[in-house]
């Protein structure tokens, strides 16, 4: 029991003595917790954010129900339908009025009541709800009155809604009260309903009302999954990162107290006391370490954010909505992962003071590079993970990305060897001593720096790969999103409006041209596909193709088809090879065509097929003609307007595919942004660990500068040897990281993407991702060996 | 410096927070407690006569026509079925809404509709009665009793219907003071409030893909006010127990921040009804557990009519979820007595 005391007071002793070492080893170990807490807790978030994102592509409008001809759905339609049991119905009237001062006022009525009496304070059933953004649009004389064309005056609640930002709100009930030239619903909202139900629906509406499906996005739902997929495969890399950090700080820490501790076994203290009393110190370590973690992860989560461009508020929004939630399963992994390092590293000087020849283990020496035994080891284990990786099928995700973490475990054990090559062959080309003597007391050096160094790489790996997998995301979608949805209007129309559309259209001199939609369903082999249709070059020009056959565009309207990529790698089909469609009616069909393109189709889980227009109208039955998409000499909003008023048609019918795309980039920007912010975290942890590693390493070696010194080496001289050794040394880390970044994010949008959700992403290779992380990395450097250089007294004891 | 700095930011962060807007739940069922003045309030002079009262009170704020019934199946399997019209008025504008339930030991099946006269999806016409929402409908072929039940419903893909046949007499009994039934023991809040809790039931339900016959005992509450609850009141537990073939037992506690007020009465088939006093009433719930959100056990006590009996719910998953939670299912209670009943607690 004396000695354990006696062994705990030299440790105390070891801990004032050098501080700053201590702290050093300390905040490694709670590096590595913070990393995995702080990346499990970021995409956790995330993970209800594309929840989110995906509830805001859906529409909660599954279908309308409208009416073939005439204006509007009877009440005693609607009675009959909910008397059927289809209670997912609503009825909505939608009408305009033309006010005094020449503009149009929308009126939206819908059923009120339950609203009024959730939230009295904002609806009412008899009153017209206007919000303030609308009435400044409307340009109101008296802001509490409508004023109609026809004298009518009309009362109106103002309120501040987001939702209702377009129209004048109200009841429907009073809306038939204050307006009785209407009696009925202008169309029925149908909320989703599974496909026997909707058929169900669809055999009992009467035969003047139709069901027509509402347009949305939900096909880019997948989108969001696949980009949180990513995430979480990005968070499993995180585990190698933190394991590592945590490992090289734990070595480093035991590497100097058992220094000591072989001391005093030569003084005659007991191995077992010893042996306990560093259990002791690794206990600390582990329960210390966990608690800074949690801090700096807190703070990390919470300060990062912002600094992405969160405001608090939106945390807030996050934190309140459970987006940020503490599990405690993610204390305890991290909490595994740091006692692992720990023990494991412990345990590893166990053996060697438990040697007899635990006098040669009081002062460590370091290990030769070109010591035989140490290559073939090394080699020995690249040649079997190697094997390893060779192995692994790539069956799902989590194969997929098991055997590129063996990769990237390859590439680190090979980091020394890179390292040491590197340096030997700019020994021979450069001539100077001075820099030579750097380079061979650095190569000298390349095995006792392996482990911050390997931490470092492994964490800028994953960080460059990180962001470049979301700057491919990002860009790819915005690409697609421009695109796509290229037109300028959408126009939806009901049974009898076609021919007084086109028409219009037609003889409109705004237009630029316009194109009519059709889709269909059909077979290819056993598999359902959507059929659409092209029939110009402008259409062409909109789809997103992967690769493409050489053909001029009355080749590809003869006899080519297109297919979209999800169809391509279900059926392994290729360029030129050729697909037949049947669809199963009364009378079978069946059309061959050659594939001249594959097409991306991000995030849409089902399949597709587009063929000229002419070839589906001839061997396909089913063709339904959907809308029109118009392309205008000039868009503006009197345009939308004049269409509404001299067509007579509903503002439903009428989609800007530019409000699409800017509310299907809302939807993802806060999810990029928390990627970014995983991103950012890996690669503040890469920075932060070789910070510390280059402080703890550097006074470490304070006898070996000292004799540089004494060499009569000026502080500064000291420095720049310093820096330009990590400089050397952390270049040489961000060279091959790049590459192997490169492999990660394209594994990461080429393989898992598909294996997953059967569909691929092109990698953009931004060079903004590469070089801003590695020049941060870089930067920290700095503080950290200037931190050393002022621990240098040049005049104290050599 | 640098632990004050830390500490600084950590505070920065929690003000922050703390300066947010936040936001609390308010419970619907609070909406009962409104003060109305443009709403006509019960009084002990109002006068219920049948059939005139089985018709909408429009004059009134709120108003429901709720049946529950114990039934066994043909495989003598308990059945615990609800369905309750409710009519609530907002400024002289009528919503209906309706609830109903199918539930066995292992299993509830809820569901919901709602209607506007003006939108043609509901109808309740008197003489003979009958209340149609949607597609439930409750058809008498007298004034209200003999009659048809029909309900149903989807639940992931699968249909659940509930057809049922009520017999019993047109015997109404009229709760509290000639159907003027007290709320609070101060404040002036009641209800008219009316039961038959002797009705038959036979008839089949659609359950897990086949149809059952079932047999059975139902019971039927009308009630009608404005104000429902005090302010100081949370809810209430209330209880109808068929005690005997011929005797039933109807227990009303509104549970309150003060004192908690009970209502109770005990029904004869032969069309007696006494009101017993709260002070007759002794009503003790429990918990299995304490962080159930429920009581699943009570005990009630009338020693003046020799009723010691031990409630206890048989699925505690009873819950019903369109916009007020509250719980509604059947019990079985022991004791003195044994049998079956019904079970609704609101407020928790």
């Amino acid at each position: 029991m004396k000695q354990l005391l006696l062994i705990f007071q030299v440790q105390c002793a070891e801990y004032k003595q050098n501080r700053l070492l201590n702290i050093g080893f300390i905040l490694s170990l709670a590096i590595a917790t913070s990393t995995l807490l702080s990346i499990l807790i970021l995409n956790h978030a995330s993970k209800l954010q594309y929840q989110q994102a995906n509830s805001q592509l859906e529409s909660p409008v599954a279908q309308y129900i409208v009416p073939k001809r005439g204006n509007s759905v009877s009440i005693k339609d609607f009675a009959r339908l909910r008397k059927q049991g289809f209670n997912e119905l609503q009825g909505v009237l939608s009408f305009r009025k033309k006010l005094k001062n020449n503009n149009t006022v929308y009126f939206k009525a819908i059923d009120l009541l339950p609203l009024s009496i959730a939230k009295p304070e904002v609806y009412h059933p008899t009153s017209i709800l206007l919000s303030n953004t609308y009435a400044k649009t409307l340009k109101l004389a008296v802001t509490s009155k409508l004023q109609l064309i026809d004298q009518q005056t009309l009362i109106v609640k103002r309120i501040e809604s987001k939702l209702w930002h377009n129209v004048a709100l109200l009841d429907i009930a009073y809306a038939w009260q204050l307006f009785p030239e209407y009696t009925g619903f202008s169309y029925l909202i149908v909320s989703e309903m599974t496909e026997k139900r909707l058929k169900h629906l669809n055999q009992s509406l009467p035969e003047n009302l139709i069901l027509q499906q509402s347009f949305n996005i939900k096909e880019r739902s997948g989108f969001a999954d696949a980009l949180h997929l990513n995430l979480t495969a990005l968070a499993l890399l995180g585990f190698i990162v933190s394991a590592f950090i945590a490992y090289q700080g734990a070595n480093q820490a035991w590497h100097k107290r058992v220094e000591l501790m072989s001391q005093l076994r030569l003084l005659g203290v007991a191995l077992v006391d010893i042996k306990l009393a560093l259990m002791f110190e690794a206990l600390f370590l582990i329960i210390i370490s966990s608690i800074l973690g949690v801090i700096l992860a807190f703070l990390m989560v919470s300060f990062l954010l912002p600094l992405l461009g969160f405001t608090l508020s939106q945390l807030y929004q996050l934190q309140s909505s459970g987006h940020f939630e503490w599990n405690w399963l993610y204390l305890l992994w991290s909490g595994i992962i740091s006692s692992l390092a720990v023990f494991f590293a412990l345990f590893r000087q166990f053996k060697l003071i438990n040697t007899k020849k635990v006098s040669l283990f009081s002062k460590q020496s370091r290990v030769n590079l070109t010591h035989t035994k140490f290559i073939k080891k090394l080699l020995f284990f690249v040649a079997l993970t190697s094997v390893v990786f060779f192995i692994i099928p790539e069956f799902n995700w989590h194969s997929i990305m098991l055997k590129y973490g063996v990769l990237l475990i390859i590439t680190t054990a090979l980091l020394p060897l890179f390292l040491y090559f590197i340096f030997s062959a700019l020994n021979k080309f450069i001539s100077r001593y001075k820099v030579n003597f750097i380079l061979q007391d650095l190569k000298n050096q390349i095995s006792i720096r392996f482990l911050p160094l390997a931490a470092f790489y492994i964490a800028l790996t994953t960080s460059i790969a990180a962001a470049l997998m979301v700057s491919s995301f990002e860009s790819a979608f915005i690409k697609y999103l421009d695109q796509h949805l290229d037109e300028d209007l959408y126009i939806r129309f009901k049974i009898g409006e076609k021919e007084k559309i086109e028409q219009w259209l037609s003889k409109n001199n705004k237009v630029d041209e316009f194109l009519l939609y059709h889709d269909a369903k059909a077979l290819v082999d056993k598999d359902t596909v959507t059929v659409n249709t092209v029939n110009s070059k402008r259409q062409l020009s909109s789809i997103v193709f992967k690769s493409q056959l050489t053909q001029s565009l009355e080749q590809v309207l003869k006899n080519g088809c297109f297919i979209n990529e999800q169809l391509a790698l279900k059926r392994n089909i290729l360029l030129a090879d050729k697909i037949s469609l049947s669809q199963s009616t009364s009378i079978s069909r069946t059309f061959t065509c050659t594939v001249s393109g594959i097409y991306f189709d991000y995030g849409n889980p089902s399949f597709e097929v587009t063929i000229a227009q002419k070839l589906a109208k001839a061997h396909l039955s089913g063709l339904k003609e959907i809308g029109f998409g118009v392309y205008f000499k000039s868009f503006d909003e009197k345009i939308v307007a004049d269409l509404i008023e001299q067509l007579n048609i509903d503002e439903s019918q009428l989609y800007q595919p530019s409000q699409i795309k800017k509310m299907a980039l809302n939807v993802f920007k806060e999810t990029f942004l928390l990627t970014q912010g995983i991103a950012v975290v890996l690669l503040s942890i890469a920075c932060f660990g070789l910070f510390l590693s280059a402080n703890n390493l550097e006074l470490a070696r304070k006898s070996d500068l000292f004799i540089l010194i004494s060499l009569g080496y000026s502080k500064s001289a000291l420095f720049i040897h310093m820096l330009i050794q990590w400089l050397l040394l952390a270049c040489g880390c961000i060279l091959l990281s790049w590459p192997i970044a490169t492999i990660l994010a394209d594994v990461l949008v080429s393989k898992v993407l598909p294996s997953s959700f059967g569909w691929s992403m092109p990698l953009l290779l931004e060079t903004s991702s590469f070089i801003s992380s590695s020049i941060i990395g870089l930067i920290c450097l700095i503080p950290a060996l200037t931190i050393v250089l002022s621990k240098i007294n040049l005049k104290g004891r050599l | 410096m640098k632990l004050i700095l830390t500490l600084a930011l950590l505070l920065l962060v929690a003000c922050g927070d703390a300066n947010l807007e936040k936001k609390e739940y308010v419970s619907p069922l609070h909406r009962l407690a409104d003060k109305t003045q443009n709403y006509e309030n019960p009084s002990v002079n109002n006068e219920i006569n049948f059939p005139d009262a089985h018709a909408p009170k429009k004059t009134y704020r709120h108003e429901w026509w709720y049946i529950t019934a114990n039934l066994v199946t043909e495989n003598d399997d308990d059945l615990a079925v609800q369905w309750t019209l409710f009519r609530t008025a907002i400024k002289g504008k009528h919503w209906y809404f309706a609830h109903a339930a199918l539930g066995s030991e292992k299993q509830h099946l809820s569901a919901f509709r709602n209607a506007r006269e003006e939108f043609g999806n509901l109808e309740i016409l008197t003489a003979p009665f009958s209340a149609s929402i949607d597609d439930w409908t409750w058809q008498s072929s007298s004034d209200l009793l003999p009659a048809k039940l029909n309900f149903s419903d989807f639940i992931d893909n699968k249909q659940w219907q509930v057809e049922l046949n009520l017999k019993g007499k047109n015997q109404f009994y009229l709760q509290g003071e000639q159907g003027y039934n007290k709320k609070h023991a101060q404040f002036n809040i009641a209800s008219h409030y009316y039961s038959q809790p002797f009705i038959k039931v036979n008839g089949r339900v659609f359950i897990d893909g086949h149809w059952l016959n079932v047999t059975g005992n139902a019971w039927f509450d009308r009630e009608w006010g404005s104000q429902m609850l005090a302010a100081d009141q949370q809810g209430w537990d209330w209880f109808s127990l068929r005690l005997e073939s011929d005797l039933a037992l109807m227990v009303y506690r509104i549970r309150s921040d003060d004192k908690d007020f009970i209502y109770a009465s005990l029904m004869n088939e032969n069309g007696d009804i006494e009101t017993l006093t709260q002070d007759e009433v002794n009503l003790i719930s429990l918990k299995q557990k304490d962080d159930e959100n429920y009581p699943n056990h009570f005990k009630i006590k009338i020693e003046s009519h020799k009723i010691d009996i031990d409630v206890k719910t048989i699925n505690k998953d009873q819950i019903m979820r369109f916009g007020i939670e509250y719980f509604e299912g059947m019990v079985s209670f022991s004791g003195s007595h044994q049998g079956k009943g019904f079970l609704e607690m609101t407020g928790y």
